[in-house]
């Protein structure tokens, strides 16, 4: 449907942050629809998202409310910010309600250096770690052979730690401490193999980065979080966006397919060809959930390998080893996934389709370190407007199947965007404002330039108010590789 | 082979964090040939893949549009796994009862981000407004890819 034909729906304010679409909107909704946003940000969305968080509320076994998060944009199946939890029996999977690319994710790590001793250096790193990390199409992973992948994908992050690509105290700040149940990599294709191995600590392509950050002054939002944190005004950072790459992809595709073909064998309708879908508990849903799980585990274990490549490159330029620099990983979320969690007593299978888990303070399944304060979440901006760290609530456990928003959210087509601004020109305004880029592509780069983005500031305000996560920190680049 | 031909449009504006084009060809043979043109110059410069290696494979489905869904997602397969891009296609179509057949065999080389002038990987077809259709000149595809 193109987006002129979609009927804008009628907006029931249930706060400053919330609106909902009734499920007379439209004929099958089984519940209704609500976007969290500032009123500003619900004005800027595109109407593809109503018409999508529409369709998921149409779903099979869909409880209490179909969210969609401010960085909401029109996405396959789900838009990108959605957000819908499913009763196990009843319910549905589906690949459309997740993404391609399973587990793309952040991950934030900490350094003790601060923006006066690496400012000086950071054409150099950022050089080191450009050669050092494949980026971009036609680069190869670390070699491992199909029998390891097999383990990276039954044991996610754990099998970084055996093969020493990870510290012990880094397992634990991953979210599911970077391995969960369910991945069983008999489930998994062939082909899906075939396409992952060759790529197993490589940052792809498209919006992926990775940032060498800063926190400005003025930057620390949340005191006593931050402490916890162990963050300052001035300290360096470096954030990690990247996922499961063709493994993930493929697995995506293989059960796309598989689904739409049964949906047509047992005369199942859906509003969207990408919503298609399996019963959760049927073998069909229960191989998917296996091979995506097996995917969740290749992300995990990409960022740590990525991670560790970073670690060694920041020893090669300064004096120091990595313990020294306190290199250590404050966490990594996953945002495209589907997850059993329990709510109020209920175990449910939650979809989130660029969205991050925003589990509160005490929650057992955040580290002990930050029962405390509650999740971190990563919330990633353009190269040129910054980064969040926030904290996961209560709140949003209880309103949003403990949700939040996972990024800024495209406002502009990639094709405008290289029509507004050449690679070339948007690298020297860049170099211009402090950050240092290195792109494996001009025209790649100048897609993902700060204009095609709604503000991450918004965004990140926007969860604020809404009680979802609450902003710990805010990150500024000075040196950022883009696939 | 180029993307310059008036048989395939980019569009903007049907995606906005993606790319989606639109393809027609006399038959189905050359629908599917020039999807495949389509998809590769949506990354890379297909004018500078050279041939150097080939792949072979056969597809059957009982839909036409999921014959090309899978068809394109093949090149992608081989993208990953082998590493390659292509720039020449040559497709055998048929219908046998109900169900369709491919045969394909694709050339190109080992992918090389400087000389093919590698923009962007993609990482999958998406059934997001997928459409394959019969018209009066011959068919047309529209296909929205994840980036």
């Amino acid at each position: 449907m193109q987006q002129q034909n979609i009927k804008k729906p009628e907006f029931k304010k249930i706060d400053d942050t919330t609106w909902e679409i009734a499920t007379s909107y439209k004929t099958g909704m089984r519940v209704p629809a609500r976007i969290i946003a500032t009123k500003n940000l619900l004005d800027e969305m595109d109407l593809g998202v109503f018409e999508q968080i529409t369709n998921v509320a149409t779903l099979p076994g869909i409880q209490d409310f179909a969210f969609c998060m401010p960085d909401g944009h029109w996405g396959y199946g789900f838009p990108v910010g959605g957000v819908a939890a499913f009763n196990l029996n009843e319910g549905i999977i589906s690949p459309g309600g997740i993404g391609f690319d399973i587990n793309c994710g952040m991950r934030l790590m900490k350094t003790n250096l601060t923006l006066k001793e690496v400012k000086p250096k950071i054409k150099s790193l950022m050089d080191r770690m450009f050669r050092d990390i494949p980026t971009g199409v036609g680069t190869r992973g670390i070699e491992i052979g199909f029998k390891e992948l097999e383990k990276v994908a039954k044991e996610g992050a754990q099998w970084c730690l055996k093969h020493g690509y990870a510290w012990d105290e880094d397992l634990e700040r991953i979210e599911s401490h970077g391995r969960i149940e369910g991945a069983d990599p008999s489930s998994l294709s062939e082909r899906a193999l075939k396409r992952g191995e060759p790529q197993l600590g490589t940052l792809g392509s498209g919006n992926h980065y990775l940032e060498v950050q800063y926190i400005p002054k003025g930057g620390i939002y949340d005191k006593d979080a931050a402490s916890v944190f162990d963050l300052k005004e001035e300290q360096i950072c470096v954030m990690i966006h990247t996922g499961s790459r063709g493994f993930g992809h493929q697995i995506a595709t293989d059960y796309l397919r598989k689904f739409d073909s049964a949906m047509q064998k047992y005369n199942i309708k859906v509003p969207d060809r990408d919503l298609a879908y399996a019963p959760f508990s049927s073998p069909e849903g229960q191989e998917y959930f296996s091979s995506m799980n097996c995917a969740i585990h290749y992300a995990y274990a990409n960022r740590q390998v990525i991670m560790s490549f970073v670690r060694d490159a920041f020893m090669r330029e300064f004096a120091g080893t990595a313990k020294s620099m306190e290199m250590e990983l404050i966490y990594d979320v996953a945002h495209n996934t589907a997850k059993v969690e329990t709510y109020k007593g209920k175990k449910l299978i939650v979809h989130r389709k660029g969205a991050t888990r925003s589990f509160g303070p005490g929650n057992p399944d955040i580290p002990e370190i930050y029962h405390e304060v509650g999740q971190p979440v990563i919330i990633g901006g353009s190269m040129e407007t910054g980064s969040y760290l926030l904290v996961g609530t209560k709140e949003a456990e209880e309103e949003t199947f403990g949700s939040t928003a996972h990024g800024s959210g495209r406002t502009m087509s990639r094709g405008a965007a290289k029509r507004k601004v050449q690679g070339r020109e948007l690298e020297k305004q860049l170099q211009e404002k402090g950050i240092y880029v290195r792109s494996a592509s001009y025209a790649g780069l100048a897609e993902e330039a700060g204009l095609a983005y709604k503000n991450v500031d918004q965004v990140c305000e926007s969860v604020d108010l809404a009680g979802i996560s609450k902003r710990v920190a805010k990150f500024l680049p000075i040196g950022n590789i883009k696939g | 082979m180029t993307s310059n031909d008036k048989r395939i449009k980019f569009h903007d504006d049907i995606a906005i964090a993606d790319t989606a084009f639109t393809v027609k060809g006399r038959t189905v043979d050359e629908l599917f040939e020039y999807s495949a043109i389509a998809l590769i110059s949506s990354m890379a410069d297909i004018s500078k893949i050279d041939i150097k290696e080939k792949r072979e494979f056969t597809l059957e489905s009982n839909n036409l549009d999921t014959l090309l869904f899978d068809f394109l997602s093949e090149i992608l397969f081989y993208k990953d796994s082998d590493n390659l891009l292509f720039s020449e296609f040559e497709i055998d179509v048929k219908k046998q009862g109900k169900q369709w057949y491919l045969k394909a065999e694709i050339g190109g080389e080992l992918a090389n981000p400087n000389k093919h002038k590698v923009t962007i990987d993609i990482k999958a077809i998406t059934m997001h407004m997928f459409k394959l259709e019969k018209t009066r000149e011959g068919y047309e595809a529209r296909v929205v890819i994840d980036i």
